[in-house]
């Protein structure tokens, strides 16, 4: 599988560039986007799964045009929406069927196997004769990733698919998805939550402002934030001056006064060490001090 | 297969979200409930039988359907722009919408999965409704119906409600205002559009013409289609465009193109079938008006007489071919070169032998070989075939009529006048089957207006295992011909071919048959004791009713025959006869529907109900029972000469209200009357050809006297009323040429007839003339009198000249009007014996003399006309009725004086045509006393003119110029838009609904009323004092007058009392400011009521009523001011 997006704009009516020329290419394998709320993050999605059609530009998936063969990208096609609460009174079981018949799952009897396996495995199967919008946030997410994922789809793009799940569910999920995506297929999944992106993507982009800021592994954007993360120990007066000057990622009251993490190329003069950064340190060092420099690409 | 397979998987959950919706569940639930309901009271023992199911048994999935489909369209609008709105709203339309699914298979799914459930409860209510119609202890069961009526109402009404606000959703993208949109649309079908424009709005089928026959099934089912096909296609074609405008990224080129090219078809379609739709219907109007043309053309021709007719007639299926021989004579005193004879012009004429002809459409133009002397005659002979061509036959009625007309006798809006089909056949004179002298109509006068008495012979071959049923002595031969031969000379001629079975007993050398379609003897079970003794019944019955009408039945046979239901006859201006009465012979509509007389099953089901109640110790014998029911039958069916407007309104599908509030009175079709006038009487009259008819009302009106007064003060004027009204200022001629609207021609012709009769019969004595004139009709049965015999017979019996009468009878406008003054009523003692006497000064105000006749009630009990309906017996009341006729001159004053032998409980004048309204002053007398010196004998003597107006008083009426009514203009564009439409010639007076009273303040009449002799007044519906009634009463000389309002007493409802808070609230504005007078509405009688003494000056006093009252309704009247000494 391979989605090759080309010159990519998106201009709501209301005149909202959302989506300002955006290229790249996308493998097989786990795909994440990140990027501050408003990014274009779920207006890109919507372009790939059809609901939009694009300003400007062309999107191959697989070859295929998706201007021209929506129908054959459509089959290929599973999709969660980022908001997906609201349902037609349908229960949990006969949504999930809907979606498979849609999805192409025509044989009655392997669907109904299908679908229930599906239940099963994102812990659905004891609340299937509900209807679905008395279930909980978290399940109707569950729900929501269980209809993108049935009937075998090789392009999967799902917004957001963790919100509101538990710690456990989550990781349920990421090894949902790590299992499909051993097949030759694309997931695209847009996140707030970095770990997700650092214990599943092999590739990954970062949007701001509907422009296309990063794309490359997430190794790439960890190994540009070396040396730029700190830990400094501080006093309480200190730890307000270092709130003002520094973007701080996290920070813990000691004995001290203050253990503060931040980002940023040097310390002038704090008590600090640097420390290993990781997927969220190296995102917030992109924002903070590569955004404004240069395009990088790998 | 694809697409099939998404089609339904969006179908299933679509229908199974519906199902699920509260909304529909109640809906559902609640038409289930309503269904089973209606049912069960309709449909088993315990309930009430509907009488139009057990007749028609179609019309059970009909009613139930037509409820169902009312409902369901209203709610499927909310459900389908439900539909595209949650769309819009919810997140998981989303993952449907990335789906491979191609746009059409996504709404086709979701409209089928709508449709799906709808039908299903269609589906559930009919199987509900088949299972009380099989259980039904009134009635058959017919499955065809069902099915005809759910695929013809049902689907297609819901195919294009949800297509049409599918697109509209789509277009207007607003829920609200789509659901305005179409619930605008609905109620203007309903309400407003209706039949109009021959029903092509009709989408729900809610007015179309869609009765289903068990004999020969729909009147056209392919009209049927074509209507219901624009529906269904349109639907379609919406559905399509929904597609289209659906906001999704279509996937498929071809699929887009396809559902474009189909939308477009289906349009096409629908637009195509509404053309060709209302193309026929034009057609058939530019048919007749080229018919009408011809007959116009030929209509002052002079007209021959056909002696005798020989039919010979085959029935072959869909046509009929036939030759017949007629014997035409010449009657005219010149010679003719060319006749004219009229012939349905869907038969063609295949030869004719005896002379030469040309056809014309309708017409068929005759050449003898050599001029045909005065008195010779000429054998002609022709054979046609064909069908019949239905536009032809009431060309007198106009296209505006015909689409008005829907209060039909029987309650049916097909509009069949003749069945030519191979399982039934039936051929009435209205259709011209065979040739008939002369034209059939002509709207240049009535001067073509003839009657002949022919001898007939007809010879018929139908098809083996059908009935032949004809006039005439009826003998069958083995090769399957029957042959009629009627004893007497009949001025025409019927037939009808059917799978019919026949019962028949003869009474008093009478032999009654019943042909009935087989199958159709659900009445049996009313009737199984009865037997042997329906004869004594007949007999009374017979005998009660011509002494009654004082005429004998003329014919050897009477036949009731049973006729297809959509079978409609429209009433000629000339002839109260429809086509439904034929001679010897009544056709009846399928099971008697719609007819009061055959409902057994609830007449039984009431008299159970009534022995319940009370208990009843007396107890009737069935055989009793069943001859109750045989006679009521009789007396309803033939013996009423108008329909009874309680049981004729009970069919769902009638019912018209709105601003007219005028009662139109529904002649009887089955009235048997005809056959003791039209078919053995005419009066041929070239200067007045409406004689015959006048004389034919005169004769009717006899012998069904007796109005309801019930009925006049629910729901408004009399129809002796409806006359005088319109004969205020328009001559006889001018309205019989004029007047469209034929339940005000027909009253204007008995008022017109009542009075032209009062003259004469004022002047010879009632009894003596009307025993003339019986015994002059009786020895012309069967053949032409000309009016100048009538006027011989006259002047040699009783020196009376009808021309004397006649010429201003017939075209002045003037009328004579009457005051009645100085009323005398007493008792004496005379030879022993208590007499009284009562007296009254009469004077005719006009310069045109009239008559009028006083009749006094004496004695017996229960005033005015029944006001319940009677079951079962029937005839007249036993109350003694003394009449006398006045004749009075013009400006003439006579005092009248009668001397009684027993008490009267009521005196009335029937005024006939008059300046007063009502055309009837009555007068009720309490106990009388007796006046020992009072004196009287039968006086009539003239008097110098007096008007009985007192010069002390001023009084301003309603009618006067000082009264005025202020209101504000309260009908909103909308409310006119939906009430339905305001017929041209309407009548100044309106009648008056206290069920319901009219808001605005209408004028209406009534003899409680004040009026010199137009006793009217306004009346409305008591409100908030936005309303007001002035009067402006003119003072010639200042001073202190006493004031009086005259309050009305309208006896209404239980008791027939005014409430004891009826108040009128008065403003008086008098010299020294405004008084605010109350007056309680609580005397006995209509009067005078004093408001006080008040100084006005000279100039004119002001008076004001308003509507400000918490009673029902408020009467504006009259005021009256007297000076004070
Ligand atoms: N229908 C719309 N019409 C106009 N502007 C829109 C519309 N939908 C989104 N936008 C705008 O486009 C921009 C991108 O929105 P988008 O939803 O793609 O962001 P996002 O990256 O998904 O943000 P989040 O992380 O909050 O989900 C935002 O500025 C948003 O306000
Ligand atoms: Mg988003």
């Amino acid at each position: 599988m391979r989605i090759e997006i080309k010159g990519l704009n998106k201009v709501y009516p209301n005149g909202n560039h959302a989506i300002k020329d955006v290229n790249m290419t996308i493998e097989s394998g786990m795909f994440g986007l990140l990027g501050p709320n408003g990014a274009g993050k779920s207006t890109l999605m919507r372009i790939l799964v059809t609901l939009m059609k694009p300003s400007s530009g062309q999107v191959l998936v697989n070859g295929l045009d998706l201007m021209k063969d929506r129908k054959e990208i459509r089959s290929m096609l599973g999709y969660l929406p980022q908001d997906f609460r609201f349902f037609t009174k349908l229960k949990t079981y006969e949504f999930l069927d809907y979606a498979a018949r849609l999805a192409g799952l025509t044989n009655g009897k392997s669907r109904r196997e299908i679908v229930e396996k599906m239940l099963e495995e994102v812990g659905l199967y004891e609340a299937r004769n509900r209807f679905a919008n008395n279930l909980s946030g978290g399940m109707k997410r569950r729900l929501g990733i269980a209809q993108a994922l049935i009937g075998d789809p090789k392009l999967i793009i799902v917004d957001e698919p963790t919100t509101g799940l538990d710690p456990e569910e989550r990781i349920r999920f990421r090894n949902l998805l790590t299992r499909v995506s051993d097949k030759d297929v694309v997931i695209i999944l847009s996140t707030h939550i970095v770990g997700d992106i650092s214990s599943t993507c092999t590739d990954m982009a970062l949007m701001n402002k509907g422009i296309l800021s990063y794309k490359g592994s997430p190794e790439h954007l960890i190994e540009l934030a070396r040396n730029n993360v700190w830990k400094i120990t501080a006093t309480e007066t200190e730890y307000f001056e270092i709130q003002e000057k520094y973007p701080i990622i996290s920070s813990i009251p000691s004995e001290e006064g203050w253990e503060v993490q931040v980002v940023s190329k040097e310390i002038n003069g704090y008590l600090g060490e640097r420390i290993e950064p990781n997927l969220e340190h190296a995102y917030v060092n992109f924002m903070e001090n590569e955004l404004n420099q240069k395009w990088i690409e790998i | 297969m694809r697409a099939i397979h998404n089609i339904i998987a969006v179908a299933k959950y679509e229908s199974k979200t519906l199902f699920r919706s509260w909304f529909f569940r109640i809906f559902s639930i609640l038409s289930l409930v309503f269904v089973f309901f209606y049912n069960f009271i309709t449909q088993t023992g315990i309930g009430w039988p509907n009488q139009d199911m057990i007749a028609l048994p179609s019309m059970i999935p009909f009613t139930n359907l037509y409820i169902i489909n009312l409902a369901q369209a209203i709610i499927a609008v909310f459900l389908a722009s439900e539909f595209l709105k949650q769309d819009k709203k919810l997140d998981t339309t989303e993952v449907v919408y990335m789906r491979s699914i191609t746009n059409a298979d996504y709404v086709i799914g979701k409209t089928l999965g709508n449709i799906w459930v709808f039908v299903m409860l269609n589906l559930i209510a009919l199987g509900m409704v088949a299972v009380f119609n099989m259980a039904s202890p009134y009635t058959r069961f017919n499955l065809l119906p069902y099915i005809y009526y759910f695929l013809l109402i049902s689907l297609p009404t819901l195919i294009f409600i949800m297509g049409f606000s599918f697109f509209l959703m789509s277009v207007i993208k607003n829920q609200a205002v789509t659901f305005l949109v179409l619930l605008g649309y609905i109620a203007a079908t309903l309400f407003y559009l209706q039949n109009k424009f021959h029903y092509i709005f009709d989408y729900m089928a809610f007015k179309l013409p869609m009765t289903w026959s068990e004999v020969v099934g729909f009147s056209s089912l392919k009209d049927i289609m074509i209507h219901r096909g624009i529906y269904f296609f349109l639907g379609l074609g919406f559905i399509g465009l929904t597609i289209l405008l659906l906001r999704r990224l279509s996937q498929s080129k071809l699929v887009k193109e396809v559902v474009v090219s189909f939308s477009v078809l289906f349009l096409a379609t629908g637009i195509l079938l509404g053309f060709i739709y209302i193309r026929k219907i034009t057609n058939e109007e530019g048919h007749r008006s080229v018919m009408l043309e011809i007959n116009n053309r030929y209509a002052g021709m002079k007209v021959v007489r056909v002696q005798s007719y020989d039919i010979e007639l085959e029935h072959l299926g869909n046509q009929i071919a036939a030759t017949t021989t007629l014997n035409i004579k010449n009657a005219e005193k010149e010679a003719l070169n060319e006749f004219v004879l009229t012939l349905n012009p869907g038969l063609e004429v295949q030869q004719l032998s005896g002379a030469r002809y040309t056809r014309e459409m309708q017409l068929l133009k005759i050449q003898p070989e050599k001029a045909l002397q005065p008195g010779d005659s000429l054998k002609i002979s022709i054979q046609y075939k064909g069908t019949i061509d239905e536009s032809f036959c009431y060309l007198d009625q106009t296209p505006l009529q015909l689409e008005n007309w829907k209060n039909s006798p029987n309650g049916v809006t097909d509009k069949k006048h003749a069945f030519v089909t191979p399982e039934y056949l039936l051929l009435t004179p209205e259709n011209r089957w065979y040739p008939t002298a002369g034209v059939s109509y002509s709207s240049k006068g009535l001067n073509w207006l003839t009657s002949q008495f022919a001898h007939f012979q007809l010879k018929v071959k139908a098809t083996k295992g059908f009935t032949v049923l004809s006039q005439g002595k009826k003998t069958e031969d083995e090769n399957g011909t029957t042959l009629f031969q009627p004893e007497q000379p009949l001025t025409q001629i019927s037939l009808a071919i059917g799978k019919y079975q026949t019962r028949s007993v003869t009474v008093d050398k009478v032999t009654y048959t019943l042909s009935f379609f087989d199958g159709h003897n659900t009445f049996d079970q009313y009737f199984k004791v009865l037997t042997d003794s329906i004869v004594p019944v007949i007999r009374d019955v017979k005998k009660s009713w011509e002494i009654k009408i004082h005429r004998e039945y003329p014919f050897q046979r009477l036949q009731l025959i049973e006729i297809p239901v959509q079978f409609c006859s429209f009433n000629h201006a000339w002839s109260s006869a429809g086509e439904q009465v034929q001679p010897e012979t009544v056709y009846m509509a399928e099971g008697g529907f719609k007819m009061s007389g055959t409902n057994f099953a609830g007449v039984k089901r009431m008299s159970q109900n009534q022995n319940r109640d009370h208990n009843n110790n007396e107890t009737v014998s069935p055989r009793e029972t069943e001859a109750g029911y045989l006679k009521r039958f009789i007396n309803d069916t033939f013996l009423s000469s108008k329909v009874d407007p309680m049981g004729a309104f009970n069919g769902i599908r009638i019912g018209g209200s709105g601003p007219n509030l005028n009662t139109t009175d529904i002649l009887n079709p089955y009235f048997i009357f005809p056959n003791y006038y039209n078919y053995l009487n005419f009066i041929a009259s070239p200067a007045y050809p409406i004689t015959n008819r006048v004389v034919e009302s005169y004769l009717s009106k006899s012998a069904t006297e007796g109005g309801n007064m019930f009925i006049r003060t629910m729901m408004g004027l009399s129809g002796d009323e409806k006359g005088n009204i319109a004969l205020q200022n328009r001559s006889f001629a001018d309205i019989l040429e004029k007047q469209a609207d034929s339940d005000i021609l027909n009253n204007v012709i008995q008022t017109k007839s009542g009075f032209l009769f009062a003259l004469m019969k004022g002047a010879v004595g009632p009894e003596k003339f009307d025993e003339f004139l019986r015994g002059f009709l009786d020895d012309r049965k069967f053949r032409i009198i000309q009016v100048e015999e009538l006027n011989q017979e006259m002047r040699n019996n009783f020196k009376l000249d009808l021309n004397q009468y006649l010429p201003q009878w017939y075209t002045s406008a003037m009328l004579p009007g009457y005051i009645l003054v100085d009323t005398k009523a007493f008792k004496i003692q005379k030879d022993n014996q208590i007499k009284t006497v009562i007296s009254f000064v009469l004077t005719n105000t006009e310069n045109i003399s009239g008559a009028i006749t006083v009749t006094f009630r004496l004695g017996g009990f229960g005033g005015g006309g029944g006001g319940m309906r009677r079951m079962g017996g029937g005839g007249g009341g036993s109350d003694e009725n003394i009449e006398k006729t006045v004749v009075i001159g013009a400006k003439e004053s006579k005092r009248l004086t009668f001397l009684l032998n027993r008490d009267p409980r009521m005196m009335t004048i029937n005024t006939y045509a008059s300046h007063n309204l009502p055309s009837t002053i009555s007068q009720r007398f309490d106990k009388l006393e007796i006046d020992p010196k009072g004196e009287g004998s039968d006086k009539d003597e003239v008097i110098p003119y007096t008007d009985g107006s007192e010069t002390s008083e001023i009084i301003v009426d309603n009618e006067d110029k000082g009264f005025r009514i202020v209101q504000p203009v309260s009908k909103s564009f909308i409310k006119k838009l939906f009430t339905s439409d305001v017929p041209d010639d309407e009548l100044k007076y309106k009648g008056m609904n206290l069920w319901n009273p009219q808001v605005e303040w209408t004028l209406t009449t009534n003899e409680q009323f004040y009026g010199k002799q137009i006793r009217s007044a306004y009346y409305c519906k008591g409100g908030t004092g936005d309303r007001k009634a002035i009067w402006s009463v003119p003072i010639k000389e200042g001073g202190y007058y006493k004031l009086y309002a005259y309050i009305p007493k309208i006896r209404f409802g239980r008791g027939g009392d005014n409430q004891p808070d009826d108040i009128y609230e008065f403003n008086v504005t008098h010299d020294d400011g405004v008084d605010h007078p109350v007056v309680k509405a609580d005397a006995r009688e209509s009067t005078w009521i004093e408001m006080g003494t008040y100084h006005f000056s000279s100039d004119s006093a002001k008076i004001e009523l308003t509507n400000n009252t918490k009673s029902r309704f408020v009467f504006a009247d009259a005021v009256k001011l007297i000076k004070e000494k």
